[in-house]
């Protein structure tokens, strides 16, 4: 039986071409070019989110899995609730993203292959969190990076973009051959590709430990653990907002759910096997890397940059939460993950409608630009608020969820535990600083005047946040 | 906007409908953590609940007029505080109650930074929300603790299953949650914020930061009680912060030389006063002590507000000589004094007297009358700077207009009559009881405290202030009340540690790719090591 997640690559894989197609007609006719081919992508998107939502309940707390095309290696796709609430997410961003780029490219801009890269890139997400199969994981995985590759590199008359654009090839790519590595050790031992298969993994072996962690190390490079992390304030600083907003809300976010994908098998059948020295070096990754996001993010003057380390800090807290190595470990990394994503897309597009005015995102530029337009104002304050983890925002309870995950866990897991609940303290010293600098401080500059459809994709995603804030069983029912 | 909080008043009224402990489950908001949103309403959060609603009515219609401009803001952030404010007096879980606790700490700090343009409100709101978002966190793991050892997160739930805990356990979660306490009710150390937060307008400071969210760290320990009563290490940790945090308190409140701040060390000194009578393991004299306290309080931070309005200074050296011209203001800020320095028969004698009566006799009480004194010394300071002596400004004062009126009348009121009001009965047990020396010892601190403000603000102003400006064993120990006590200073040198920390992650991130590429491969080395020696 094929499951619609296989559909919905299809949808995007032709949405992708046809981007390209419309781009070349509408390069002869001229105008409007960047609203008619981000119109079709949009409404690649949107057709796929609604195949997505008309099927959602029937697929809903099923692990199911689909063989679209037979080959010797095998080609599946699964589905099960996290993934199914991943791809939600990635879509979600996708839609909000593909509409907010009609505002952001000009006509003059390479229309085609932006928005070609973007469904390529959502294609290949939805792929990475369907995959069934190490093969199709590692093809949609390179996918992936390759499309954002792309799209960091879109701005390419600027030497930043250019030399971030560089970096992330390098570390990414590298990350993905040790990940392979680590792949092909797994598969020495287990004598199958299949995800799934990985419950026979011998977790008593080093050599399992070994591929485990070196997958975890190769697909960390995309999520920027420590010590891999460097690249990424580069590239949020570097990349355009659209891009920005989809590489910090999905494409960092998958990077920790490749390793989920991995691990979830291992720990639905007995997790009781984990060497604990294993544990313990995720628990350390963990916290080095939230203790490098936060700190560096404290005295950051440059907004994007510090959205980066922040995205630094809170990857530290998923991967914190799965070295626990349990069911609710999972569950809170799942819906950090989601949350974190929609908050933090949010507050790229935010930025990005502000940049106009104001140009590269540093925030004493942006010195009391909330003051002067007051929706603005407003929409800084509850993204950073929702961003510290406060309620009513979605990120309140997945902070929650994960504090007590590893508390749960007992024993030294209390105290990284509390590690998690005090960096959330550290990261108020910067978000709090974006509302004191932005929102309450004297204007500066002299602001141009924002179009309300600039902030239309901030408000949609704050208000999904809002509602996973004030009812989060709703979208805890999904996954659990 | 009265009206809207006129009709939370009545809505917190009409709870009176309900039997008493009650529990009224809303909706299965969290099924995952198996969380109810619900109303709890028992005798204590009946209490709390209507006091916190009949202080919010009389702050918004003092508001009306204080507030000149922001409206929106003001008001929406208000209301949404006394929501969650009467959210967290009626959780019956520590996972609804964490919620709305975070809550008010948001709407606290964005109304002590309402007027925004001043650098000092900015400042003042991020250390607010920082300072007690620590005591937060550590709030947070506590609650796993519990959920941990017993799995369930209601107040009921936790005290049934304390025997469960083991004594380790035990006295972790009991110091985590106290530690959560103390930042919201602004306590030694991480009380530093509360003096700040005087950079708010004065409203906010009556109604947030003297009679309500303040009180929502004690509140807690009320609620949690037995815990602290089951444990010496426990009551003696609550104890001891809550009398170090009476004496710095006390002591920032004889040094500061702004009406708000005095009035903020104060809260800071009497919140630690209620800890203490936890600590002595009387949390029926706490509760006392709590609603008297917001009461008066609020009378003292709005009266004050008069002040400062019609004069547009909070300097005390400013003022002076007021009590002519500003005779209900006068009114209302001299029962607010009497009434935290324990003069018979009004709300803060009662409250104190219980507290006294709960510590039997033994040293802890000794201590307490010499904190009564401190209080009574700088209360009275306070009023006969500002309203005794000669005037040292130039405009003419005036009292307030009726909007503002009002609710310092109306508060002045309950200070006298309030404690009948609040328990009638206990009050009546308690009168029968008390033996008549209370009322001297009362008489004499009240005596104590106005004798040398007396002397040294009044008769002999100059030669008092030159005393202590020539001898540089005084002027030091001034300037260092002044500074209150050195903590903020403390508190630079953490900020420090972390902008050295954070300068040391910077150094990492060089931006060579060469070096990034280094660190992946040196990440690969390093696991390839752990796995030949065996680690991994």
């Amino acid at each position: 039986m094929t499951i619609f997640v296989v559909t919905l690559t299809e949808i995007l894989f032709t949405s992708s071409a046809l981007c390209l197609a419309a781009d070349f007609l509408a390069k002869k006719v001229g105008i409007y070019r960047q609203y008619l081919v981000g119109l079709i992508a949009s409404l690649g998107v949107m057709i796929s989110l609604v195949t997505m939502l008309s099927n959602w309940k029937d697929y809903l707390g099923r692990s199911m899995i689909s063989q679209p095309v037979s080959s010797p290696f095998s080609s599946l796709y699964i589905s099960n609730n996290f993934t199914l609430f991943v791809i939600f997410l990635v879509l979600v961003i996708s839609f909000t993203v593909s509409i907010y780029s009609t505002f952001w490219l000009r006509s003059d801009s390479n229309v085609g292959p932006f928005y070609a890269l973007l469904l390529l890139l959502t294609c290949s997400l939805v792929g990475v969190a369907s995959a069934g199969d190490f093969l199709t994981l590692f093809l949609f995985w390179e996918g992936m990076s390759l499309s954002s590759y792309g799209l960091v590199s879109f701005r390419k008359s600027f030497d930043i973009t250019l030399e971030a654009s560089l970096k992330y090839f390098f570390i990414v790519g590298l990350g993905s051959l040790i990940a392979l590595f680590g792949i092909s050790l797994m598969y020495s031992l287990v004598g199958s590709l299949e995800l799934d298969s990985l419950k026979n993994l011998p977790l008593g072996d080093p050599i399992a430990i070994l591929g485990l962690t070196m997958t975890f190390l190769g697909f960390g490079a995309e999520a920027a653990l420590a010590p891999l992390h460097t690249w990424l304030p580069d590239v949020y600083s570097a990349a355009s907002t659209p891009v920005a907003a989809m590489i910090s809300g999905a494409v960092t976010g998958m990077g920790v759910f490749g390793p989920i994908k991995i691990l979830q098998p291992i720990i639905s059948s007995d997790a009781s096997g984990v060497p604990v020295n294993f544990k313990l070096l995720l628990a350390i990754i963990g916290l080095a890397t939230m203790l490098i996001g936060n700190l560096g993010g404290l005295y950051q003057t440059n907004l994007r940059r510090m959205l980066g380390y922040s995205t630094i800090a809170q990857t530290g807290y998923f991967v914190s939460a799965l070295s626990t190595f349990s069911l609710l470990g999972l569950v809170a990394a799942v819906f950090a993950i989601w949350n974190h994503g929609i908050l933090k897309s949010n507050f790229f597009a935010l930025t990005g409608s502000v940049e106009e005015g104001y140009e590269g995102g540093e925030l004493n530029r942006l010195r009391g630009a909330g003051r002067k337009n007051k929706g603005l104002g407003v929409l800084f304050v509850l993204s950073s608020l929702g961003m510290m983890g406060s309620p009513p925002f979605g990120l309140f309870w997945s902070e929650i969820l994960i504090v007590e995950s590893l508390v749960m866990a007992g024993g030294l897991f209390i105290a990284l535990g509390a590690a998690v609940a005090f960096n959330m303290v550290i990261s108020i010293g910067y978000y709090y600083r974006v509302i004191n600098t932005v929102v309450f401080e004297e204007p500066q500059n002299e602001v141009s005047t924002l179009k309300l459809r600039q902030l239309s994709a901030s408000v949609a995603l704050l208000t999904i946040s809002l509602i996973a804030g004030i009812l989060p069983q709703l979208f805890l029912n999904l996954i659990t | 906007m009265a009206v809207a909080t006129t009709s939370l008043l009545f809505s917190a009224f009409s709870a009176y409908t309900f039997e008493s402990a009650n529990n009224q489950v809303l909706t299965e908001w969290v099924r995952f953590l198996s969380v109810p949103l619900e109303i709890t309403i028992d005798g204590l959060s009946l209490l709390v609940s209507v006091v916190v609603s009949f202080l919010v009515m009389l702050v918004v219609i003092y508001s009306l007029a204080y507030i000149k401009g922001g409206y929106g803001r003001y008001y929406s952030l208000i209301l949404l505080f006394a929501g969650s404010m009467l959210g967290l007096v009626m959780a019956g879980n520590l996972i609804q109650f964490y919620f709305f606790w975070e809550l008010v700490g948001i709407c606290s700090a964005l109304l002590i930074a309402f007027w925004h343009d001043r650098e000092a409100a900015r400042k003042a709101g991020m250390k607010a929300f920082v300072v007690t978002r620590i005591g937060d966190a550590s709030l947070l793991v506590a609650i796993f603790i519990a959920y941990s050892v017993l799995g369930v997160t209601s107040f009921t739930g936790l005290l049934n299953g304390l025997n469960k805990f083991s004594s380790n356990y035990l006295m972790i979660f009991g110091t985590l949650v106290f530690i959560g306490a103390m930042g919201k009710s602004a306590q030694v150390p991480l009380h530093g914020w509360l003096p700040d937060a005087m950079e708010g307008p004065t409203t906010v400071s009556a109604l947030i930061h003297a009679a309500t969210m303040v009180n929502a760290g004690v509140y807690l320990i009320i609620r949690l009680a037995p815990l602290y009563g089951s444990s010496v290490f426990l009551s003696y940790l609550v104890l001891s912060i809550g009398l170090l945090s009476v004496f710095v308190g006390g002591l920032g409140a004889l040094g500061a030389d702004d009406i708000k701040r005095v009035l903020a060390y104060s809260t800071i000194s009497q919140l630690g006063l209620m800890f203490t009578a936890i600590g002595l393991g009387s949390a029926s004299s706490a509760t006392y002590h709590l609603l008297s306290q917001g009461l008066f309080k609020a009378l003292g931070f709005l009266s004050a507000g008069a002040i400062i309005e019609t004069l547009g200074t909070r300097n005390m050296n400013a003022m002076g000589g007021l009590w002519k011209s500003m005779k209900l203001t006068y009114l209302g800020f001299l029962l607010s004094v009497l009434a935290m320095s324990g003069l018979p028969p009004l709300v803060g004698f009662w409250s104190k007297e219980s507290i006294l009566s709960a510590a039997g006799g033994g040293v802890i009480s000794y201590v307490i009358i010499l904190s009564s004194v401190l209080t009574s010394l700088y209360s009275f300071r306070a009023l006969i700077k500002v309203f005794h002596g000669k005037p040292n400004f130039s405009s003419t004062p005036h009292d307030p207009h009726l909007s503002m009126a009002l609710p310092i009348l109306i508060l002045a009121i309950s200070v006298v009559i309030g404690s009948a009001f609040l328990s009638s009965q206990h009050l009546v047990n308690f009168v029968s009881f008390l033996p008549y020396t209370a009322y001297i010892i009362s008489f004499g601190i009240v005596v104590l405290g106005i004798l040398p403000d007396w002397l040294a603000f009044q008769l002999y102003p100059l030669r008092f202030a030159s005393a202590v400006t020539n001898n540089s064993v005084l002027k030091s120990f001034k300037n260092f009340l002044l500074g209150g006590l050195g903590f903020d200073g403390i508190y630079r040198s953490i900020g420090n540690a972390f902008n050295s920390f954070s300068n040391l992650v910077a150094r990492i991130q060089t931006g060579i790719l060469g070096y990034n590429v280094g660190l992946l491969f040196a990440a690969l080395l390093l696991i390839l090591l752990l796995t030949a020696v065996g680690v991994l």
